[in-house]
């Protein structure tokens, strides 16, 4: 791990450092293998604060949005926080997403240190120490007049007790920041392109999968025939923004479904990352303790062998430790009836109502479904 | 300085580090935070220092003092501290605590980086308690199934040992626990606690997994 910490200082270091720092964001790069998720994550951060001196590229921001979208920790809130300020062009959600992650982070602030890597222990030697909440906050202040809608929200924080005096100084800060500026003139553009879809070459059709009852199928036998959205999770998940979340909104569009007659021409699906643990009894249980009904057309899956050939056919971006993954994003694909990608979600919270959207144009016309 | 229930959470945070202060004023001002941190809300302003105060204490020489900081950290799985202990179970001479206790704190963190030495402490250590502790901890690990097959029907080793591997093994896999468990059920020389053991949890496996299905 320290080496790695060490070829990240002198990529920091270096002017073509950018493109191997790149690749480390990554979750299911070599460098965090065998890692605890602490660790990986903690690394993956220090990696991803980089951006913040070398500038942030595009390809980069939906990284960084998805780890300040979903984290809970201290330390990779900071990285993700520090790294959007060297984007050129923050999203225009950048505010609102800084909003939900100071709620979540506000009980549990560290102090972190990104001058030197110091696994775990920010050694006052090593550089200032500073917390998570106090750089999201200055984040806050550099977005200056693309924060303006946060401002209310964060003047009635100023008054609260829960922070201390060093992040109500950088409230106080960002508060100033964004009443200074003038008002920026709303975007022509509504949103950011999203994240491009990924391209499914390798075949996926042999794969053996086994559903939360235990019946076993191959890809194509369990995919075609019908659009799928196709989503990744696993039962041992920690961090209530992904998987637990993806589950339950895999029940809202299935009641969703059902409420526009769909139900019965659509697959919901989801293929646990954790194979060897996610059993079926633990699949079965998982779906239904988020409100996912099972049925012919809505499963929970595990792969029967390894999940290296899924993995590598997808690219999915999941990392493992010693005994179970210890980093993932968010990723769901709409599959088309043949069972290809026809368009990839990926790094962002998704609605179920969009996936609707999606899965609705690749149906044929009704009555042809097979 | 004297720290009691009026003293501010600051001046309980500097007592805490003040290494002049006997040991035993640090204990109570630590005893003192640890009943406010529990009002998450009120405390949260101080929570960084909180940690950060604890991560130091584990250093400390005073040994009741860096004990009871690590304890405290490990059980809300910080990951200094799991990093502490596991250096400490890969080398014993740098170890803050025994390692049954490091092998307990570490075990609720399924995504701590534990199970390698797990394994090996299994494999290799020789007390049974650390040996039981650690198959414990592989009760998260699907890659431990055979290891713990093995202990499971090794009439040789410590009663304790199997009905920890027992456990695990029955949440990791459930046909490889049956198959281990069913002979040793019916061979009434086996040690008896390890049959009574093996008989209720093959009664808590649903029939499709090779046990019997009576419960669950």
């Amino acid at each position: 791990m320290t080496g790695v910490a060490a070829r990240i200082d002198a990529l920091r270091a270096s002017p073509d450092g950018g493109a191997e720092l790149l690749a480390l964001l990554a979750e299911q790069s070599p460098a965090y293998a065998g890692l605890g998720s602490g660790e990986a994550e903690r690394l993956r951060g220090y990696a991803m604060a980089s951006f913040e001196t070398l500038g942030l590229p595009d390809v980069a921001l939906p990284s960084v949005m998805e780890a300040l979208e979903t984290g809970y920790a201290a330390y990779s809130l900071a990285a993700a926080a520090r790294a959007l300020r060297g984007a050129p062009d923050p999203p225009e959600d950048a505010a609102r997403i800084l909003l939900r992650a100071v709620a979540r982070l506000a009980r549990h602030d560290e102090v972190v240190v990104f001058d030197r890597f110091d696994a775990y222990f920010p050694d006052p030697a090593a550089g200032p120490a500073t917390t998570g909440l106090t750089e999201l906050f200055r984040t806050f202040a550099w977005l200056g007049p693309r924060a303006r809608s946060a401002l209310g929200a964060i003047e009635k924080m100023r008054a609260e007790r829960r922070f201390s005096p060093q992040v109500r100084a950088a409230i106080d800060a960002a508060i100033e920041a964004i009443a200074a500026a003038p008002e920026l003139a709303p975007s022509p553009c509504c949103a950011k392109a999203a994240a491009p879809a990924t391209a499914c070459t390798a075949t996926l059709d042999d794969i053996e999968l086994q559903d939360q009852h235990g019946a076993t199928l191959r890809f194509a036998k369990a995919f075609h025939g019908r659009p799928t959205l196709l989503a990744f999770f696993y039962t041992r998940c920690t961090n209530a923004q992904k998987c637990p979340t993806t589950i339950a909104r895999l029940g809202q569009l299935q009641r969703l479904l059902a409420t526009e007659g769909l139900a019965h021409r659509i697959n919901l699906a989801a293929i646990s990352y954790d194979p060897g643990y996610d059993l079926p009894a633990r699949l079965l249980g998982y779906g239904q303790a988020l409100g996912l009904v099972f049925d012919a057309r809505a499963r929970l899956w595990r792969t029967t062998g390894p999940f290296e050939p899924l993995r590598a056919a997808l690219d999915l971006g999941v990392g493992y430790g010693q005994a179970t993954v210890n980093q993932h994003r968010i990723e769901l694909f709409v599959l088309d009836s043949r069972g290809r990608v026809a368009e990839a979600i990926v790094r962002r919270s998704w609605r179920p109502e969009e996936a609707l959207v999606a899965l609705r144009g690749l149906l044929e016309p009704a009555g042809e479904a097979a | 300085m004297m720290v009691d229930d009026a003293s501010t959470t600051e001046d309980l945070l500097a007592a805490l580090g003040d290494t002049t202060l006997a040991a035993s004023e640090r204990l109570d001002a630590l005893e003192l935070l640890q009943a406010r941190a529990f009002e998450t809300a009120a405390f949260a302003a101080h929570r960084a220092d909180y940690v950060q105060a604890l991560r130091t204490l584990t250093g400390d020489p005073d040994d009741d003092l860096s004990e009871a900081a690590l304890t405290i950290l490990a059980d809300h799985e910080d990951p200094f501290a799991q990093n502490l202990l596991i250096q400490g179970l890969q080398n014993p001479s740098v170890a803050r605590l025994p390692a049954f206790l490091a092998l307990q704190l570490l075990r609720g963190d399924g995504h701590a980086a534990t199970a390698a030495v797990a394994r090996d402490i299994l494999a290799n250590a020789a007390d049974p308690e650390e040996r039981a502790e650690a198959a414990h901890v592989l009760a998260t690990d699907p890659t431990a199934a055979a290891l713990l097959a093995a202990v499971v029907a090794d009439t040789a080793e410590a009663a304790e040992v199997r009905e920890a591997a027992a456990m695990s093994l029955r949440n990791i896999d459930g046909p490889a626990f049956a198959a281990a468990a069913r002979p040793i059920v019916a061979d009434e020389t086996d040690n008896w606690r390890v049959r009574t053991t093996s008989k209720t949890l093959l009664a808590l496996l649903p029939a499709d997994q090779g046990g019997d299905g009576e419960v669950g």
